[in-house]
């Protein structure tokens, strides 16, 4: 079981006070998988996403990354262990420039220190020169190389999102989160944004745990949903089986407003 | 081309000054304009750089002032090993500050910061068997450098020394590092950069800084005394980064040069001092937040 899943979701309980917000939740993600994350409104996603990320920790249970413990580690640990992530809403650098937000991302694991960065040694101009090189490779992905040197403000909310995908391959992590990518995007934007994970997976082999609300993007590129509703687990099967099944589309539509009332 | 040239003439004007018979007064106004400049652009890279908010600054000065001069008293310690002193018994404080505080933020760290430089002012001025108290400590003068016009040069290398340095680790990974946290800290540290150390180091080498700013200018006045490191010196400096520009390492250059030579231009308005840096304080929040030098790069640009 541990030597086929990468990504291992063991029992997460989290509360805010008497609030529930996940209710012993597990499942696992298997290397070069995709895997969605859905779930009405409130149904405790993004609290899981805060989780595996390190912005909360859980009131009980664990998150292991190949066998190693992240839950509980603070975010740059988890980001140095292998798990990157996109926003929500969007985060870059609004104001350093494309290129630089992407280095950031791989500051951490270059092999020259910031002594030999400050000091200016080959090492670290080495670095440098190969830190951009792979930019421009992942902004290519994506058509943006002209945009390398712009301030990240001065691109679109649909290149901007773009640049944040380049911007967590760029450091080939082992685990990449895309907490609602589709979010604010155009149609057209959309197709690109398919067209892309499904890229992101054939010529990197990322395994990719995709939260989303737009159903269109969970079907063409999951392999696997798993659907949370109230905190709860209700359903973990491929999409085209988990969207007909009756707890998931009782959590959708009408009969949970019942429940509200 | 015209940038390199007129920087040159710059620096040959300045190497050229005390040779050109400026008299003692001039060249006194300028050591102290060196050492606000090294005060300033140290500040920098806490403020405009990373992003923390110090009113501690002419603590940490203060601390590097009374370093050589209780060192000269006790020990017997010269300016050369007191400089280096001056330097990590600044940054050593800066730790000790930093690793609680800047785990706070914004006005948070503001009230810690001006509490801190209230706790060693209190310390200067009342420990008097130790610091003087209010009658503070003499200092001799650098031997080889006693007359101002000497001096001079020493103040003159010691701050190309900071700008130089200031110039290295802004144009690094490290001032990289700094700017992303200013600008998202969650995102900084989402993307795996150890934000804590990246600011206790600006902390740490500004402090240090500082220090030696305070080592200078307790040899260069031949003295030391409590009033000269009181949080209105921190003000002042604070002043100096946000007028001139904070995060463009010109500008809190610039605000050092110019608010140091004001009060000196102002003659008998000078007592309205800290009045007027105020003001002018308040002016370039509301109509400029980005200094002098930063609305001018801004212009340019476009």
């Amino acid at each position: 079981m541990s030597t086929q899943s990468l990504l291992q979701v063991q029992g997460i309980t989290k509360h805010f006070g008497g609030l529930m917000a996940l209710d012993d939740v597990s499942f696992t993600v298997a290397p070069g998988e995709i895997v969605g994350l859905i779930g009405p409104n409130g149904s405790g996603k993004s609290t899981l996403v805060n989780i595996l990320t390190g912005l909360l920790v859980p009131s009980s249970g664990r998150v292991l990354l190949d066998g190693q413990q992240i839950s509980g580690r603070p975010s740059w640990q988890i980001a140095r262990m292998g798990v990157a992530r996109t926003f929500q809403m969007l985060r870059l650098f609004p104001a350093l420039s494309v290129a630089r937000n992407i280095a950031l991302a791989m500051q951490h694991a270059l092999p020259s220190g910031d002594l030999a960065s400050v000091l200016r040694l080959p090492s670290a101009r080495a670095d440098d020169v190969r830190t951009r090189e792979k930019a421009l490779e992942m902004l290519a992905l994506f058509g943006l190389e002209r945009f390398i040197d712009q301030p990240a403000a001065a691109l679109s909310i649909g290149q901007q999102r773009m640049v944040e995908l380049a911007r967590g391959l760029a450091t080939s992590p082992r685990v990449f989160l895309l907490d609602e990518p589709a979010a604010g995007l155009s149609p057209p934007n959309v197709d690109k944004l398919i067209e892309v994970v499904s890229t992101m997976r054939a010529q990197y082999g990322v395994t990719v745990l995709l939260v989303e609300h737009v159903m269109r993007v969970v079907q063409a590129v999951c392999d696997r949903v798993v659907v949370l509703d109230y905190g709860r687990k209700i359903a973990d099967a491929p999409p085209a089986e988990a969207t007909t099944d009756p707890r998931v589309v009782e959590a959708y539509i009408g009969l949970g407003r019942a429940r509200h009332a | 081309m015209r940038k390199p040239v007129s920087i040159l003439l710059l620096c040959l004007l300045l190497l050229l000054l005390p040779v050109l018979g400026s008299g003692g007064y001039l060249l006194n106004i300028i050591v102290m304009i060196f050492i606000f400049v090294i005060l300033a652009v140290s500040l920098d890279l806490v403020m405009g750089w990373a992003g923390q908010i110090s009113f501690a600054h002419a603590a940490f000065f203060g601390i590097g002032a009374y370093t050589t001069a209780i060192m000269e008293r006790d020990l017997g310690t010269g300016f050369w090993v007191n400089l280096p002193s001056g330097m990590v018994v600044a940054g050593l404080f800066g730790l000790a500050l930093g690793l609680p505080a800047l785990r706070l933020r914004g006005h948070f760290l503001a009230i810690v910061s001006i509490a801190f430089q209230t706790i060693v002012y209190l310390a200067l001025s009342q420990w008097t068997s130790f610091t003087g108290g209010q009658y503070g400590l003499s200092v001799e003068p650098v031997p080889g450098f006693q007359r101002v016009g000497q001096f001079y040069y020493l103040a003159l290398a010691l701050a190309a020394l900071t700008v130089v340095l200031a110039w290295a680790l802004t144009h690094s990974r490290v001032g990289a590092a700094w700017q992303a946290i200013r600008d998202d800290e969650v995102l900084a540290r989402a993307i795996g950069l150890h934000t804590t150390s990246s600011k206790l180091l600006a902390f740490v080498i500004a402090a240090a800084l500082a220090g030696g700013a305070g080592v200078l200018v307790a040899h260069h006045i031949r003295g030391v005394t409590p009033d000269d490191f009181t949080i209105l010196v921190s003000a002042s400096i604070v002043a100096m980064v946000i007028v001139g520009g904070q995060g463009t390492l010109w500008g809190p250059l610039l605000g050092a040069v110019v608010l140091t030579a004001l009060p000196e231009l102002l003659g008998p308005l000078a007592s309205f001092k800290l009045v007027i840096f105020g003001a002018l304080m308040i002016f370039m929040i509301i109509a400029m937040p980005e200094g002098v030098l930063g609305a001018w790069v801004h212009r340019r640009r476009r």
